[in-house]
């Protein structure tokens, strides 16, 4: 499993805090481990909730012009403090399907998960 | 006190599986109206889900509920609510979901004539009325194991919202 910044020498967004962070890797592990279709894992940067953008193929596409939408989880009760904020897209969106409001660019984004 | 469009769709679809909970304990009761119910609890369960807290309304309709079953697999929350230990066994359980998940996502009346317990259709000349069709595969009254793990399923999602 490659889990951190892939392709960018663990450089971590400078929007990023080390917490939430950390805190994205985990989930994303949890994630990736329960659905094995998932290819590729971004987290966008924020400093109030994890965001992330799984790319799985097994999924429905976007409508047109529809932006990804994520699915909000409070988590707290298993130890962790902040919201996560997870959508799912096709390959074909990758880097292409307009992201939700406030989430910048997909070039802020940074691939934290490759299948390998 | 002002209710944001999260609380406001997490509470009408609680109010939506309570009212296919009573409607379940009358078998006089056709099935058309049980798994319409079904459709709308599922359908705004996700919705709710897919809204921010205080967030803006979510505009998207009706196909929510198969994506809410992949991502929900990595909730620690509702891994916890649905009572399993290891996240493995958990999202095993969401994927034997996933079909009968789709089943009832399927039961949205919008886009071509099709099945669903809401409005009569059309299909090779015939219209069919929802109270005629037997919706076999979602027969609510004759649980299958299948249905039942579905409906606590969406109950456990009601004690994490």
């Amino acid at each position: 499993m490659m889990l951190g910044s892939v392709g960018k020498d663990n450089v971590m967004s400078k929007t990023l805090s080390s917490d939430i962070h950390q805190e994205a890797l985990k989930l994303v592990e949890a994630n990736v481990e329960a659905e094995p279709a998932i290819a590729r894992a971004y987290l966008f940067p924020s400093d109030e909730e994890i965001r992330l953008i799984y790319v799985d193929p097994t999924v429905g596409f976007l409508r047109n012009g529809e932006a990804v939408a994520p699915y909000y989880f409070g988590n707290k009760a298993s130890g962790f403090v902040y919201l996560s904020a997870i959508a799912l897209i096709r390959p074909e969106e990758e880097g292409r399907a307009a992201l939700p409001e406030g989430w910048g660019d997909w070039s802020d984004a940074e691939v934290v998960w490759e299948k390998p | 006190m002002p209710m944001d469009w999260r609380t406001a769709y997490l509470e009408q679809a609680r109010s939506d599986h309570a009212m296919l909970r009573r409607l379940l304990t009358d078998k006089t009761v056709p099935l058309c109206h049980c798994l319409h119910y079904l459709q709308m609890a599922t359908e705004k369960l996700a919705k709710g889900f897919l809204t921010q807290p205080g967030g803006a309304r979510y505009r998207r309709t009706h196909d929510a509920f198969v994506n809410f079953l992949i991502i929900a697999k990595g909730s620690p929350d509702l891994q916890k609510a649905c009572g399993f230990t290891q996240r493995r066994v958990f999202a095993a359980y969401l994927d034997s979901l996933r079909d009968l998940a789709q089943d009832v996502e399927n039961l949205s009346p919008e886009g071509n004539d099709h099945p669903n317990p809401e409005y009569p259709w059309e299909q090779a000349g015939v219209v069919i009325s929802p109270l005629a069709y037997p919706f076999s595969n979602l027969d609510l009254y004759q649980q299958s194991p299948k249905m039942a793990k579905l409906l606590k399923f969406i109950a456990d999602c009601f004690t994490v919202a």
